[in-house]
């Protein structure tokens, strides 16, 4: 156990702390918790005011139906498609950062070429050119290039990132000058060094910027929206839109809630199974 | 193993010259140490011998080519770096091996090599080790074997000892010493503290602001400094210097004190350096310098007296014995040995005479 800390409150002020602390913590829980419950009750009993705060016996009717086909009736398209769209453009979106940010800071950091500055305040000010402020002209590109409907259409205007730059290049500078010049008298060209000193050196860096930007490709929405048309492109958040504005048919709201679990349960994964790297990565910089 | 030649070696920044035409040859397996304050540009030009900092003028040789424009790997040179820059998520072995197997060595052979430099440097009990993992001094000892197993034509070393404490810094003097003689690896080794100097080199480059003062060896450096700054550099305590009026047969020392010294090269004003271990105290009746003792610092063995020439505010040091009973307010008189006197130019502080 840790050794406590010196700020470590005492008598009511322990009480206190505890006090806003569980209380933060029901803030941001209990909506989570309670569509889990609602998940697992019929259409009938969550109509029927008040919702029951413990979980009913329906979960694994709902849990079969949802996945045999109980979505795709209402929304055109299998939990399974909509689960492995979803992933598809997370991951894509994720790692098409990562790689692309790695590799400008990479070029930033260590090379010196005519215009680098430059070219960093270039990526700089798409900080404030995100998806939404270049949506038109975003959505004609990929109409031109007759990327609506496809992978390829919702994970690349999303991929350009330069906060993932900036947090690369902030970490390539912490690098020793000396250790990038150890390795040239020992011979390793920009290649080798990247790929035997840098990276191994980043990768708790990459960790965490793994699960942000998982987290923030997973709950796209607005994009996703404008470039798919056809449902079998769909997104989860897209579908569970879909599924709740339906105007004609009573909304079958048990399978929305195992819908919305599973649209929140991989990034929850995510971040309990990187939990470890991703705090590293974040405070910890081992050189 | 290699000679390095430096041709008129420059260095300028923007137009700003550091590195003033160095010229010198470093025979084959030769230990050369530069020494110089902080700032003199020594670094600097190990770097450029490295490859890690272009030559902005002249040639610098190693093996008899030419590597002003090569990469350091093709140089063949390995180098300690002052921190070490060993690669924090290697183990000991396979920051020793890196270089190797990039250089696409047999793994059998890799292996040899990292086993012997590791009995050398008795680091075989750490080699699954991270350098986290190790003391100061076994990082130390890491470097030089990253830099060792590489068998390279020249070893380069940036101050590799000034991060240990004083008493590592001494054992690890003596092994690097002793790893020379065994290996007979040409080494230039950049250093600012004039007992490493001293004790290491085969030859020394003394630097100031870029320019090479003195190249000679140690010895020579400290019997015949050729400038007023290397006799101040080499030496401790420093070399005190004197204004003086140089006459036919005698000099005048501040405070009108005369001294018959038939060996001053020239009339006029001038300045006399003297080692405080070349001041003997006088037989009575001799003529002497007269010195006023403000303070005494005992070493033990020695013992450094620091006054002033008396009428004047000429500082002087002495080196006296460890048992001298004199202390603050006392009055001595010295008397420089004649065979030990250096004259410097009192513009250029060029050495004057021989």
């Amino acid at each position: 156990m840790a050794e406590p800390s010196p700020l470590a409150a005492r008598g009511a002020g322990r009480l206190v702390a505890h006090f806003w602390m569980i209380l933060g913590v029901i803030v941001v829980a209990f909506p989570v918790y309670y569509v889990f419950v609602a998940s697992t009750h019929s259409v009938q009993t969550i109509l029927r005011p008040p919702l029951p705060l413990l979980p009913g016996p329906e979960a694994a009717a709902n849990y079969g139906q949802a996945f045999e086909g109980g979505v795709r009736r209402i929304g055109g398209v299998s939990l399974w498609r909509l689960l492995a769209n979803t992933t598809v453009v997370a991951l894509g979106i994720a790692l098409g950062k990562i790689a692309i940010s790695m590799a400008s800071a990479y070029a930033i950091v260590f090379f010196r070429f005519p215009l680098r500055m430059a070219c960093f305040w270039l990526i700089f000010i798409t900080l404030m050119l995100p998806v939404e402020v270049r949506i038109q002209p975003t959505y004609k590109v990929m109409v031109d290039l007759g990327l609506i409907d496809t992978y390829p259409g919702l994970i690349l205007p999303l991929i350009a990132s330069a906060t993932a730059t900036l947090l690369f290049r902030q970490f390539f500078m912490t690098i020793p000058d000396e250790l990038l010049e150890a390795a040239r008298v020992d011979g390793a060209g920009p290649w080798r060094f990247f790929k035997d000193i840098l990276w191994p050196l980043s990768l708790t860096n990459v960790a965490a910027i793994f699960v942000i930007q998982f987290i923030y490709g997973w709950t796209q929405y607005l994009w996703p929206l404008l470039v798919t048309n056809s449902n079998e492109m769909n997104t989860i958040v897209i579908a569970l839109k879909k599924m709740i504005s339906f105007a004609d048919a009573d909304t079958p709201w048990n399978l929305v809630m195992v819908t919305s679990v599973l649209a929140i349960l991989p990034p929850i994964l995510v971040v309990v199974l990187m939990q470890r790297w991703f705090v590293k990565g974040l405070v910890e910089t081992e050189k | 193993m290699a000679r390095i030649t430096l041709n008129d070696v420059r260095k300028s920044y923007a137009g700003n010259q550091v590195i003033h035409g160095i010229t010198t040859q470093i025979a084959d397996g030769e230990f050369v140490v530069i020494v110089g304050p902080s700032g003199c540009g020594k670094s600097t030009l190990l770097r450029m011998v490295a490859g890690l900092e272009a030559i902005s003028a002249g040639t610098v040789e190693i093996g008899g080519k030419v590597v002003n424009d090569l990469e350091p790997r093709q140089r063949d040179i390995a180098m300690v770096f002052q921190n070490y820059a060993l690669y924090p998520h290697m183990s000991v072995r396979e920051n020793m091996a890196y270089g190797l197997k990039i250089a696409r060595l047999p793994k059998a052979e890799i292996e040899a090599r990292v086993a012997k430099a590791a009995t050398m440097l008795e680091l075989q009990p750490y080699l699954d080790r991270k350098p986290r993992a190790l003391s100061g001094g076994q990082r130390q000892r890491v470097a030089m074997g990253r830099a060792l197993v590489r068998e390279p034509a020249a070893l380069l070393l940036d101050e590799p000892l000034s991060n240990l404490d004083a008493k590592l810094r001494v054992q690890m003097r003596l092994q690097i010493k002793e790893m020379h003689l065994r290996t007979g690896q040409t080494t230039l080794y950049v250093t600012h503290d004039q007992v490493e100097a001293m004790t290491l080199a085969d030859r020394l480059i003394v630097m100031n602001k870029g320019v090479a003062e003195q190249i000679a060896t140690p010895l020579e450096v400290y019997e015949r400094p050729a400038s007023e700054f290397v006799a101040g550099f080499i030496g401790s305590p420093a070399m005190n210097i004197v204004p003086v009026q140089a006459a036919k047969g005698h000099v005048t020392l501040p405070g009108g004190v005369e001294l018959r010294l038939p060996a001053a090269p020239r009339t006029g004003a001038l300045r006399l350096g003297l080692r405080p271990e070349h001041l003997r105290a006088a037989e009575p009746g001799e003529p002497a310098i007269p010195v006023l003792l403000r303070s005494v610092e005992r070493l033990g063995a020695d013992a450094f007296g620091y006054g002033m020439i008396e009428g004047s505010d000429e500082p002087l040091v002495l080196r006296l014995p460890g048992t001298s009973g004199l202390g603050r307010g006392d009055r001595v008189e010295v008397v420089p040995d004649p065979a030990h006197l250096h004259f410097f130019d009192p513009q250029d502080g060029r050495r004057i005479g021989d």
